[in-house]
């Protein structure tokens, strides 16, 4: 682990000393992209009007740039660094503009089998190990909107489901000529926590997976993830937990239909003490997922079925850490009087809500913005089924998913009475240019969830979200699209929110009603000079009413410039 | 077919040990919780004493109510100081409210203690009802006292409180090669503080001389502390303080305790007695109980400790505090000390009043 210790600086010395002896051998390549975002931010409406206490109007933005270095030895050693040159919009003289270190890995292959990662590596594993969960669902976004949302995920290193993190990993491959057809070997290690010598230990995330191709037909693999602390003199807390699964892939592919069938099945120790309170808790469960995916070729769909049960104590932080932090303030207009709780915009724009870190203790979740798996599939004490229907790839002109979700608690949270969530999501993205053969774009997005929450007793719940996404991208003239896009949750009912203690415990609760409506509006245009470079212009109307306190409802409009170069 | 056949053993394997589940016996959850149907009613309210003023110490009664609900609701009683910011919660379950589910002597969450001459004032809440159903206040006359008493098992001995008059240090002490006008160990009313109406101030500057040593203060001698505690394991024994850290990064307490081997009475020489230290590293903003094992205390590394060399709770004597810049040398370092109480049997708790 002193590897990791060694500061950033001095492995790019290392770096460029190494490129110096080994000149003659490597290859150097430069990468890099420049962004430079501008926002105008005006705050209206009832809620407004008698505070004196917030801003009510504002620009902000910055100019970055990320320059990625890469040195490429041969086949054996290539290490890449991101420096970034950051200025806050309105900066004089340079004096704030930030420079540092984004991103730095050592890449290396011991031989023709064995390749390596040291420094800011990726990690993924299964969804009940080690996975980043999307924090809603957001598939069928219109593209004004997933364009605030890429500059998020590219701010917080959300790269699909991985967990940006510090350490090593290694990869082997081994193939076989008989029995089976290769097995492959995965192995991580990372620090999440960084011991302060005296009474704080490292706490080190390591794990991996062993899986067997056996044939086209059949995979299948053994995962395990540990977070575990290590000890040090005067530790007070220790911290133990491991997750041990294995997963199962049967794939069958003929002339007109496809089947592939799926399973992971686990279990998870969870182990903490602290010594000052002599308190020792311990808790063991497990979990179980299945699902078949039919795939009809004459038809062009897919007809998709699961079932899973997940203990309500089975604890896998890699896997059930949110990439979103609930309590966090947004930068954007932070307070009305006191502090603005995060809305659907909030959580689509801004870059500071997002988390980077493994928790060990599940953080309080928002259930407008999910209900059924607030931590991602992961998610503990739920059981039920899934089914839907989606396109197959050789459908052209559309992709289409629905699916329905019934699940219930497994046991009662607060009372013997039981949660039960039904839901559905979906949506479609319809290629209009390709139906009346156009050459250009022309793109029309919709999207939407319902999820409903009942429990029975004299602690019952009902409550129900509703959102909705819809967007139309249309190519006016040769790379330059008008883009408008509309993004809208709707919560109604009542929900008791659980709190849980330093060992994850569910302890008192906290009864909520919701009446709330928030619509997000927005319309622009993006002139594409390049195939990832771009400038947009956009405007947007953001407005959140919340209906059970009167007078509690604002409006954000915000004029927002993106101008990005990639190359 | 035989790789299949191992496969299918492992995942047969896995499935067995997979059948752990800790929770398999609950019913619930988390505590259990009920909301107000929207008939229910407060029955009846009698609190213990009619006169508002209210004396908390040992040999009085604490705060009881007797309540009966129309049905049985989660319930939550808050207690919140009307001068200090002092709070505490008491959460329930039931159909009434009785000395077997709430008392109260004083007791608070967080960090602020209550004070004498507060006026304390009580709401009660019922899970499903935003506004309270039931609201009082009281005087508070006087508090318990913790210090040389044994209470449900742990014995407590207050050796500083920093109020005036009250058990506190000696006259404190800095390194002369430092800048001593930088020096300031002073009783503080201004800031926020734990208990009554001071707490104490350290800061000091080690730039001129980056030792990590910047000064201290000691029990006013170092046999105050003599034959106070009972021959228990140094595990059992704690030593508990509040320390409030601020900006200032880098700031540590040094916390030091004295032991009488050679001799006893009025008398301690560091030739013939033993001397532990350990260091606190203040890396967080505001207040926080500290609560250390006396086992965790390690031979002094200055400033002599020439006893028998053992842990020894019964022979402890004396205390001192002394402000560093540690780990790094030579800087300007400042950090609160508040209620620095030594426990025997548990770690301290304000809540241990309330079972008096």
């Amino acid at each position: 682990m002193n590897i990791m210790r060694i500061s950033k600086y001095y492995l790019f010395i290392f770096l460029l000393s190494t490129n110096v002896i080994l000149k003659a051998q490597t290859e150097f390549s430069l990468d890099a992209l420049g962004r430079s975002i501008f926002t105008n931010n005006k705050l209206e409406g009832d809620s407004v009007v008698n505070t004196s206490s917030s801003d009510k109007k504002g620009v902000s933005g910055y100019v970055l740039f990320d320059l990625g270095t890469n040195l490429k030895y041969k086949d054996l050693l290539q290490a890449n660094a991101i420096l970034r040159a950051k200025s806050p919009f309105g900066a004089a003289f340079g004096q704030p503009t930030v420079f540092q270190f984004r991103q730095f890995q050592l890449i290396g292959k011991i031989n023709k089998n064995i390749n390596y990662e040291i420094g800011d590596i990726n990690v993924e594993l299964t969804p009940y190990t080690v996975f980043n969960a999307n924090e809603t669902f957001s598939t069928y976004e219109s593209d004004i909107f997933k364009n605030r949302r890429n500059v998020v995920e590219y701010e917080n290193f959300i790269f699909g489901n991985v967990w940006r993190l510090q350490g090593a990993q290694s990869r082997a491959k081994f193939d076989f000529e008989k029995g089976i057809k290769s097995i492959k070997v995965y192995g991580f290690g990372t620090r999440t926590n960084a011991t302060n010598n005296t009474n704080v230990a490292d706490r080190i995330l390591a794990g991996g997976r062993v899986g067997i191709v056996q044939s086209d037909l059949l995979q299948v693999g053994a995962n395990y993830t540990g977070l575990l602390d290590v000890t040090v003199d005067r530790v007070d807390v220790e911290y133990k937990s491991n997750v041990l699964t294995g997963d199962i892939k049967f794939n069958l592919d003929k002339e007109n239909f496809g089947l592939v069938a799926k399973y992971e099945g686990g279990l998870s120790s969870y182990n903490f003490t602290q010594k000052s309170l002599k308190v020792d808790s311990s808790f063991n469960d497990y979990f179980y997922d299945g699902n078949v995916t039919v795939t009809i070729k004459p038809a062009k769909i897919k007809l998709l079925g699961g079932y899973k049960e997940v203990g309500p104590q089975f604890y896998s932080p890699a896997a059930q850490t949110v990439r979103l932090d609930p309590s966090l303030n947004s930068g954007l207009f932070p307070t009305i009087g006191t502090q603005r709780t995060q809305t659907l915009y909030d959580r689509t724009t801004q870059e500071n809500l997002y988390n980077r870190s493994i928790n060990p203790v599940f953080y309080n979740f928002n259930p407008v913005f999910g209900n059924i798996d607030p931590y991602g599939v992961a998610t503990p004490n739920r059981r039920g089924f899934s089914a839907g229907l989606a396109s197959d790839t050789s459908f052209k002109f559309a992709n289409f998913t629905i699916n329905y979700t019934s699940q219930s608690e497994i046991i009662g949270e607060g009372t013997t009475e039981k949660r039960k969530f039904v839901g559905i999501n979906g949506g479609v993205v319809l290629d209009i240019a390709k139906l009346v053969t156009a050459k250009r774009v022309i793109s029309l997005t919709i999207g939407g969830r319902q999820e409903k929450t009942t429990r029975g007793g004299y602690s019952s719940i009902d409550f129900t979200t509703n959102s909705i996404d819809a967007g139309l991208t249309v190519e006016a003239f040769k790379k330059f699209d008008i883009m408008v896009g509309y993004k809208a949750i709707k919560a109604e009912g009542n929900e008791y929110l659980g709190s849980r203690n330093v060992f994850n415990q569910l302890e008192n609760f906290q009864s909520i009603k919701y009446d709330l409506n928030q619509n997000n509006y927005a319309f622009g245009a993006r002139v594409r000079f390049a195939d990832k470079s771009y400038l947009i212009l956009n405007y947007n109307l953001s407005k959140a009413a919340f209906n059970n306190i009167e007078g509690n409802n604002y409006a954000i409009k915000q004029l927002f410039i993106n101008y990005t170069i990639i190359f | 077919m035989k790789v299949l056949t191992a496969i299918s053993v492992f995942f047969f394997c896995l499935g067995i040990i997979s059948c752990k589940r800790t929770a398999k016996d609950l019913d619930i959850l988390g505590k259990e919780y009920q909301a107000a149907s929207a008939d229910f009613k407060v029955l009846s309210v009698v609190r213990n004493r009619i006169n508002d003023g209210y004396r908390l110490a040992n040999s009085n009664s604490p705060l009881v109510y007797n309540m009966k609900f129309s049905q049985e609701v989660t319930w939550k009683i808050t207690i919140t100081s009307k001068a200090t910011g002092a709070y505490q919660e008491f959460n329930g379950f039931s159909d009434t409210i009785a000395d077997y589910n709430f008392k109260w002597r004083g007791s608070s969450a967080g960090y602020r203690f209550f004070s004498v001459a507060d006026t304390a004032i009580i709401n009660l809440t019922v899970l499903g009802r935003e506004i309270p159903v039931f609201r009082d206040t009281i005087n508070i006359i006087n508090l318990p006292n913790l210090s040389n008493n044994n209470i449900k098992g742990v014995f407590h001995y207050l050796v500083g409180d920093f109020e005036s008059g009250g058990n506190s240090f000696g006259t404190p002490y800095n390194d002369v090669s430092d800048d001593g006008s930088k020096f300031i160990a002073v009783l503080d009313e201004i800031s926020d503080k734990v208990q009554g109406l001071s707490s104490f101030y350290f800061a000091g500057s080690d730039a001129l001389n980056p030792n990590t040593y910047v000064g201290g203060c000691d029990t006013r001698n170092l046999y105050d502390l003599a034959q106070k505690f009972s021959k228990i394991s140094p595990d059992s024994t704690y030593i508990n303080l509040y320390i409030k850290g601020t900006e200032k990064k880098g700031t540590s307490l040094l916390l030091i305790v004295y032991e009488q081997d050679g001799e006893t009475g009025s008398s301690f020489n560091l030739n013939i007695n033993d001397k532990y230290q350990n260091r606190v590293v203040v890396d967080w903003v505001g207040w926080k109980l500290v609560s250390i094992p006396y086992s965790k205390f390690t031979k002094a590394t200055s400033g002599g400790g020439l006893g028998n060399n053992e842990l020894e709770s019964d022979k402890i004597s004396g205390f001192s505090i002394q402000l560093e810049s540690y780990p790094d040398g030579g800087k300007d370092v400042e950090a609160y000390i508040d209620y620095v109480i030594f426990t025997q049997g548990k770690p301290f708790d304000i809540s241990i009043i309330d079972k008096i």
